[in-house]
């Protein structure tokens, strides 16, 4: 029982240990994403949908999707994204 | 409430954005500004090209390298930094093969000048087909574009339109470095140019045409000569045939040789007569070594009316011989220009019609007008060919009447010239018929018989005044005529005093006294009829001493002449003569008394006859009793 238990543990520890960068990386992006999004008077439902796919689409830097009227497209077509929803982020976004 | 949250939600711009970037890591927001730049959408890449542009000037490779990728739009937006982006990729470009070179060679072609030709050509033979491709395009559009100024210069009589500046010497050497190295499947386009400058090219290429004569740039070169735009073909090829170099002159000889299109040939024409240099003229005169003349002769109607001139004279001293001379000028005698066709005429004038006259022949019959057929025509007649007749015939029924007039003229003096060989061996009768014929149909008869008697040959002089004596043409002919009386034969002398009209003529008369002083007794006798004619009883006294001339005639005429005057002593000198000791006096008294109307003539014969010793004498007396007082021809 002991010893499961402290398997247990340095097991989690082992996985905290692996996951914790990416982690830390996702929340990184992820403020830099809701910060942006909001400065382009995105609601939080689409801040979270933009997010989602920057998450799946550019997971390295999701940034991307405000450089890259591209990303959005190919959350429509691969992901089945809101088409409306996604053009009406998009207007916003890469306004001029 | 609502509005503001509208107005919140809109505030921020793309460009807001990539200055947000500026907080992430260097390479994150670079990677950022390169996505964007890949995106096809203006605002997005114009924001990263201006971002981009902003940084450290390191960055500006990456608008170079995405060159090909930004919209036309964008790539406006380039030209406040345009020196900084070409200055970017030459150094890529003259640093080697850089994977992304081709975003220089278009940047470089997008935003160069001119002077841009010079790095555009280092990529002409890249491996990189699409590098290539607008290395060639990019060097051919700025030549292109230097032609059409420098064509511009010229027509606006600019002197210094020879010149390059920097930029159009950067091009021209561009243009060098291109015609070496070009890829024979890109060796068209540069074709293209080389036909847009014309043979000033030449100094470039005609190395490129003597060390390498197999490749692309020459083959595709010599084929558009025999296949490209007349004009331009032209130009080229007779400046090849007149290059200095034999290996060259053998490129523009064989075009020559094998091209015959019209627009070819017209313009090779205007080439060659606008040929100046002395040695390239010198060519020119040598058909083997210049053979315009192949194409040329099919269009020689075509050609301009200056250009023609000067093709003519060009061949009229061609070193070939007098007949090939003039089967070349032939053609220019259909030219439309009658100045043109006057030109060929003294051309083949001048070589003394050697290669013979089927063209002018060809000429005449054509039905053409005007002073380059009179001039032909006139060439005809000087000439004087055997066939002559045969070659003016046609213009007896020209339009033109100075060509009719020329033709009959001609003709008829042809018969004319017969009516003099067959004058001795024809009768009077046939001669008299013949010379009224003549007249009828040769309206310059008269003048040709004043030829005659203008002639040396007395023996054609004499037959001349028959000739007059028949028309009774005296009158008309009466200058010539009067020239006669003075003539060195007296056989002519006395046919002109007997015939020529003096009447009014204080010369004519003067020329009268000198012949009645002729040592030749038929002068004097017919000098003394012309006095009888003139029918002046002033003259009585000039004649009186001719009643003791020494010539039987002479003394005849005198006595006739003075009884016709009226001289009271005619009938008394009569008698005296006809008693006179010798018998040709005798009978020229005899002959006398029947030329006058004296009333006792009959009766004076008949006391004569009896006492007459001389049997010619009597014959002659019993001739006029039986009234035959036929006059006798006198020579």
């Amino acid at each position: 029982m002991t010893i499961a238990v402290v398997v247990a543990v340095l097991l989690a520890l082992v996985v905290g240990a692996t996951l914790a960068p990416g982690l830390q990386r996702q929340r990184h992006w992820r403020r830099h994403v809701t910060t942006l999004a909001r400065q382009h008077g995105l609601d939080a439902a689409e801040t979270q949908l933009l997010w989602s796919l920057a998450r799946r689409l550019a997971p390295h830097l999701p940034v991307l999707v405000f450089v890259q009227p591209s990303l959005l497209q190919r959350g429509v077509a691969e992901l089945g994204a809101d088409a409306r929803a996604i053009g009406a982020i998009a207007t916003r976004l890469y306004a001029p | 409430m609502r509005r503001n949250r509208e107005a919140h939600r809109c505030r921020m711009s793309f460009a807001a954005t990539l200055e947000y970037l500026d907080r992430l890591d260097p390479p994150q927001q670079v990677e950022c500004l390169v996505a964007a730049l890949l995106e096809k959408d203006a605002v997005v890449q114009g924001g990263a090209v201006q971002r981009l542009l902003a940084m450290d000037p390191k960055r500006h490779d990456l608008v170079v390298d995405h060159f090909p990728n930004l919209l036309p739009a964008v790539r406006k937006q380039l030209e406040p930094h345009r020196q900084d982006l070409l200055a970017t990729a030459r150094d890529k470009i003259v640093s080697g093969r850089d994977a992304r070179r081709i975003g220089a060679f278009q940047l470089a072609d997008a935003l160069g000048d001119l002077g841009a030709a010079e790095l555009l050509a280092v990529g002409v033979d890249d491996p990189v087909d699409e590098v290539a491709a607008v290395a060639i395009e990019g060097v051919a559009t700025r030549l292109a574009s230097y032609a059409i100024a420098r064509r511009q210069a010229l027509l606006e009589g600019n002197k210094t339109s020879g010149a390059r500046d920097t930029r159009q010497e950067a091009a021209w050497q561009a243009l060098g470095t291109a015609l070496r190295r070009c890829p024979l499947a890109r060796c068209r386009e540069l074709c293209g140019v080389l036909f847009d400058l014309g043979p000033v090219v030449l100094s470039l290429f005609r190395s490129v045409l003597m060390t390498q004569p197999e490749s692309g740039m020459s083959q595709t070169f010599v084929q558009a000569l025999g296949h490209g735009p007349g004009e331009g073909a032209a130009a080229f090829v007779v400046a090849l045939a007149t290059d200095l170099d034999h290996r060259v002159q053998r490129i523009g000889q064989q075009v020559l040789r094998d091209r015959r299109d019209p627009a070819f040939a017209k313009a090779v024409a205007a080439e060659v007569a606008a040929l100046r240099d002395e040695r390239a003229v010198q060519q020119a005169r040598t058909p083997r070594e210049l053979p315009w003349w192949g194409p040329v002769q099919h269009v020689a109607t075509e050609v301009d009316t200056r250009s023609a001139t000067r093709l003519v004279v060009l061949l009229r001293d061609a070193k070939v011989n007098p007949d090939k001379r003039q089967e070349m000028l032939e053609p220019f005698l259909l030219h439309p220009d009658p100045n043109v066709q006057i030109t060929v005429v003294d051309a083949i004038r001048e070589l003394k019609c050697s290669g013979g006259f089927v063209a002018l022949g060809k000429l005449l019959a054509s039905g053409s007008t005007g002073t380059g057929v009179r001039a032909a025509a006139q060439l005809v007649i000087d000439a004087a060919p055997p066939q002559r007749i045969a070659l003016l015939t046609p213009l007896l029924g020209s339009i033109d009447p100075e060509l009719r007039r020329l033709a009959v003229r001609e003709v008829s003096k042809v018969s004319f010239q017969h009516y003099l060989e067959r004058f001795d061996s024809m009768s009077k009768n046939q001669r008299e018929a013949a010379a009224k014929a003549l007249a009828k149909i040769d309206g310059g008869m008269l003048d040709r018989i004043a030829d005659e008697i203008g002639s040396f040959d007395p023996s054609r002089r004499l037959k001349a005044l028959h000739i007059v004596e028949l028309l009774d043409a005296g009158a008309e002919l009466r200058g010539p005529l009067l020239e006669l009386l003075d003539d060195p034969d007296k056989r002519v002398r006395a046919t002109a005093v007997r015939i020529v009209e003096v009447t009014g003529s204080r010369e004519g008369v003067q020329v009268l006294l000198g012949a009645l002083a002729d040592p030749d007794r038929r002068v004097r006798a017919n000098a003394v009829e012309a006095f009888e004619e003139l029918a002046d009883p002033r003259y009585v006294q000039m004649l009186v001493p001719f009643l003791d001339d020494h010539d039987n005639r002479v003394r005849a005429n005198a006595v006739k002449a003075l009884w016709h005057l009226g001289w009271p002593r005619a009938r008394e000198a009569l008698l005296g003569l006809m008693v006179a000791p010798e018998e040709a006096t005798r009978l020229s008294a005899i002959w006398a008394l029947g030329e006058i109307d004296l009333p006792d003539a009959r009766a004076l014969l008949l006391a004569r006859d009896p006492a007459e010793p001389s049997p010619r004498v009597r014959a002659k007396i019993h001739e006029l009793l039986a009234g035959t007082l036929g006059r006798e021809v006198r020579t």
